[in-house]
């Protein structure tokens, strides 16, 4: 089979991209700027059919640079009302690069998403969308609403300015493409390959293999055929499929759906295949299937769909229950104009007009001139709404013999927390620690279903590494407060660390290093709750949690019931 | 994607999903549908299908309001100015499917002032958002799950009554703004809260199909579709046709169709034995079976509308227990069994 180098595999994304736009959307691309990024988006633009430049977006564009919006400074001064055309206007019929669309927020993705089905849902005027992905080790995931619009992952890491040989491209490809693609057709067999292919890797929406439908056929049009072959069909899956395959959780196996198609037939039904043909054509892709599956699952991997990190809830939009917000001046979501007192803060320049506008009439005909009035008291301040945002960070000892026992009931406390927690929009992650590491199983997340998935209740046993538990417990409450959020950790351990963070195996040593870590990293720093889950009560135990800072309750059976009460009033009454 | 829609019968498996809909266009004011699940499924191609299967309405040209031009009770001011002139003209479309993008503004879901007429000339003149837009349509939302709060409220308060009101800035108004809600999302980044999930009519849960041979099915239709929309709708029209005339005669029924004693009285066992909360449960369960006796031609809501009605109904208004991992869907398919019989 052939599988693609990196290069190509970019290379023939934008051809396939600027030969139909409106088929395909766009292209992300994971890469760092420099000059092989340069290179390539050079070369795309000279497959542009429509030899436009390529419209260049900042990943900090804000929703209303996007949409046709007031133009404030030509507004206020020519006294009237002056719109500015939105970028989505202006990409019209050419293509558009976003620098950097791992950090988009939430809620420009999604007028991103609208405009491209917009603009590629007429005839003309179609915007081939091009996501630069900067980030260097692809943990941070594009919004799904984006990255479901484009077919095509590319990814250009790794590769140095004299790797770029190959294939050699022009606009007359793409050309070619548009031209012939439409007549090109596709066999059972092919489709039924592509759809076991998507299946296996656990794809679920059907978006993914109809890109890839389309791309085989594109492919089959580039070298002037009529008809796909199975080079194409690999050749697209490459293209297609790399970073889009998620595992299919094995509680939710697939409900078997025995739908009688031939009921749901066209009036003239004309080649409906026999179930035999369906089953042959399985058996002859089957080879090329694993194959497939292969070549996409070694290709680097860049994620999207599923949120892999809590970043993108906090981008959401949601706020919490009205009560609990800070109004703030200076940072955070906007909220609704206030009225200016002092005249301190930014003035909303969109909602001072308004403010004015009903009284334009009547000043100038008091004033006898033309021109816009503003009065103090139409200035509106932009008001910003931050969220007291708790993140509450479990770290649960996996080690020992009750350990299995404490996971079960950690994950109880997690689950009862995320479900009672919609109003508050906390977030609830969770660190597990046994052997010789400590790890991060539930990264902060609002989702009950994903922690239902992520955490497992299966112990690792072993040594206990109490220090490296501390270490990741302080890496990621510092992360979350980056994020503006607070918080909480809540250890459920006896406490016995017998580790040291060099690997040494040494219980007075682990207990020194534990007690320093904890006055230097959390004491004082974050909060903290310390659920000591020793059979009885020790006071070893004890002075840790204060040298953690923490508020200490002794609870043998790890209840988590009990757990998941004391938290909520914690984080409830700060 | 051509201006043609896929022809609703040509859609393959999602018979929850279609349920909600089809029932929602024979009782717009059923309160919307909530659909949640995977990406990619073919939610919006599904709701323009239904919108294109429809049949067209009369609008009043030019009206920013989509006023009806055969109902001169409702129109609006600037209509009726027109309509005494008699230069009131109107023209045939199919209903909307509108778009809310998440991070649309509530200027522009709601409609403000028209800056520039009161700038220039110092007018006062409502420029309309979406949910006029909307209005005799539906109003799609991708997630909802994200949207602020207090503009699900404004969908909800607005699908629920009919009506857009609005004070503010010297502006005091109301239009009607009559359309179905359909929100979805993807519970892996975010709930709902309860309050707001159980203002939505009704709930689906959306999947695509996990065997081969469906998936190839859609995938085929979808191509005959992209390469040739006119062929294809035409393959689809007597089956598109056959099921528009049983909208359009189940709309006409649907006031007519009765539940009994007996019925009510099961809609509320039911619904006591989920312990689903509140009248609204109980209220949706029996609109939905209405609607989908209407839609069978019965003059009377039958057990089996009940019973197809109840997960779409209930699913979503079930208290929540942390520990019971059982879907909300399969607990309603219990209870149902047990107070209606299997
Ligand atoms: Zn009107």
């Amino acid at each position: 089979m052939n599988v693609i180098g990196p290069w190509d595999r970019a290379l023939l994304c934008g051809v396939l991209s600027m030969a139909r736009p409106d088929v395909f959307g766009g292209i992300l691309i994971r890469a760092a700027q420099g000059p092989v990024l340069s290179n390539w988006l050079r070369q795309v633009e000279s497959f542009d059919l429509e030899a436009s430049r390529m419209l260049m977006v900042p990943a900090s564009v804000g929703p209303d640079r996007l949409q046709a919006s007031l133009s404030v400074a030509r507004s206020l001064s020519e006294g009237r009302a002056i719109y500015q055309t939105g970028l989505l206007e202006e990409a019209a019929g050419r293509v558009m690069v976003v620098n950097g669309v791992e950090r988009i927020a939430n809620d420009v993705a999604a007028l991103l998403a609208s405009g491209l089905d917009q603009a590629n849902g007429i005839k003309a005027g179609h915007i081939a969308f091009i996501g630069v992905d900067e980030s260097f080790d692809g943990e941070n995931s594009i919004p799904g609403i984006l990255a479901e619009r484009l077919a095509f992952r590319a990814d250009l890491h790794g590769l140095r300015a004299n790797d770029l040989n190959g294939i050699v491209y022009s606009r007359e490809d793409p050309r070619r493409i548009r031209a012939s693609m439409s007549a090109v057709s596709i066999d059972e067999a092919a489709l039924t390959t592509i759809a076991a292919a998507c299946l296996s890797l656990g794809i679920r929406s059907m978006q993914v293999p109809i890109f890839c439908m389309h791309a085989a056929r594109g492919l089959a049009a580039l070298k002037s055929r009529s008809t796909v072959d199975e080079d194409d069909i690999a050749v697209a899956c490459q293209l297609v499929l790399p970073g889009r395959a998620h595992p299919m959780p094995e509680t939710e196996a697939p409900p078997p759906q025995h739908e009688d198609l031939s009921k749901s037939d066209p009036d003239q039904s004309s080649s409906e295949p026999g179930q035999s043909e369906t089953d042959g054509a399985n058996e002859a892709g089957n080879g090329l299937e694993t194959q497939i599956i292969e070549a996409v699952t070694s290709a680097p991997i860049m994620l999207d769909g599923a949120p892999k990190k809590g970043r993108r809830q906090d981008r959401s939009g949601v706020s919490g229950r009205s009560g609990e917000n800070v109004i703030a001046l200076d940072r955070g979501r906007p909220d609704r104009p206030l009225k200016s007192q002092s005249g301190r803060g930014r003035i909303d320049v969109l909602a001072t007009l308004r403010a004015a506008s009903p009284m334009q009439a009547a000043r100038q005909r008091a004033s006898g001139q033309n021109g816009l009035h503003i009065r103090k008291s139409d200035l509106r301040i932009k008001r910003f709404r931050r969220r007291k945002q708790s993140s509450v960070i479990f770290i649960v000892d996996a080690s020992g013999s009750a350990a299995m026992h404490r996971m079960a009931e950690a994950k109880g406390a997690v689950e009862r927390l995320l479900s009672q927690c919609y109003s508050r929009r906390d977030l609830v992650s969770l660190i597990a620690f046994s052997g010789e590491e400590a790890s991060v199983m539930l990264p902060p997340s609002r989702s009950l279903v994903r922690a239902r998935r992520q955490i497992s209740d299966l112990a690792g046993g072993g040594a206990t590494p109490l220090a490296h538990a501390l270490v990741e417990a302080y890496k990621l409450a510092r992360a979350e407060r980056d994020r503006g959020r607070t918080p909480f950790l809540v250890f459920l351990t006896d406490g016995r660390g017998n580790i040291t963070l060099d690997g040494t195996a040494d219980r007075a040593a682990s207990h020194d290093q534990v007690s320093n870590l904890g006055r230097t990293l959390i004491k004082g720093q974050f909060p903290a709750v310390f659920f000591d889950t020793s059979r009885r009560p020790d006071p070893r135990t004890r002075r840790l949690s204060d040298d953690l800072g923490a508020q200490y309750q002794f609870l043998p059976n790890a209840d988590g019931d009990t757990v998941s009460k004391i938290v909520r009033q914690r984080i409830g009454t700060r | 994607m051509p201006d043609i829609a896929f022809p609703f019968s040509a859609i393959v498996g999602q018979e929850a999903l279609k349920d909600a809909l089809l029932v929602s266009a024979i009782d717009p004011n059923l309160g919307g549908v909530l659909a949640f699940g995977d990406r990619g499924t073919g939610k919006t191609t599904m709701i323009r299908s239904l919108a294109a299967l429809l049949p067209v309405q009369s609008v009043v040209k030019d009206c920013q309001f989509r006023c009806d031009a055969d109902r001169p009770a409702k129109l609006c001011e600037a209509c009726q100015g027109l309509s005494k002139e008699g230069t009131l003209k109107s023209v045939q479309e199919t209903p909307p499917v509108i778009d809310l993008p998440l991070g649309a503004t509530e200027d522009r879901v709601l409609g403000a002032i028209d800056l520039e007429r009161a700038l220039g000339r110092g007018e006062i003149v409502f420029e309309a958002g979406l949910l006029a837009a909307a209005h005799r349509g539906f109003l799609y939302v991708d997630e909802v799950n994200l949207l602020d709060d207090h503009l699900v409220d404004i969908l909800l308060d607005a699908a629920a009554s009919g009506v857009n009101r609005i004070e503010r800035e010297g502006l005091s108004l109301s239009h009607a703004a009559d359309f179905v809600l359909i929100g979805s999302g993807n519970p892996e980044e975010g709930e709902l809260r309860p309050q707001l999930l159980d203002r939505f009519g009704v709930f689906v849960e959306v999947s695509t199909p996990r065997d081969v041979a469906s998936r190839v099915e859609i995938i085929k239709r979808r191509q005959a579709f992209d390469e040739d929309p006119e062929g294809f709708a035409k393959s689809w029209k007597r089956k598109d046709a056959a099921l528009r005339k049983r909208i359009v005669t189940a709309r006409e029924r649907r006031p007519e169709v009765v539940a009994s004693d007996e019925i009510l009285e099961r809609c509320a066992t039911l619904c006591l034995s989920l312990g689903s909360d509140g009248l609204r449960g109980e209220l949706a369960l029996i609109r939905t079976a209405t609607g989908f006796a209407a839609l069978a031609g019965k003059e009377q809501v039958e057990t089996a509308h009940l019973r197809r009605a109840a997960p779409l109904a209930l699913s979503h208004r079930l208290r929540k227990d942390p520990l019971d991992e059982t879907k909300a869907i399969a607990r309603v398919e219990r209870a149902v069994e047990d107070v209606l019989g299997s």
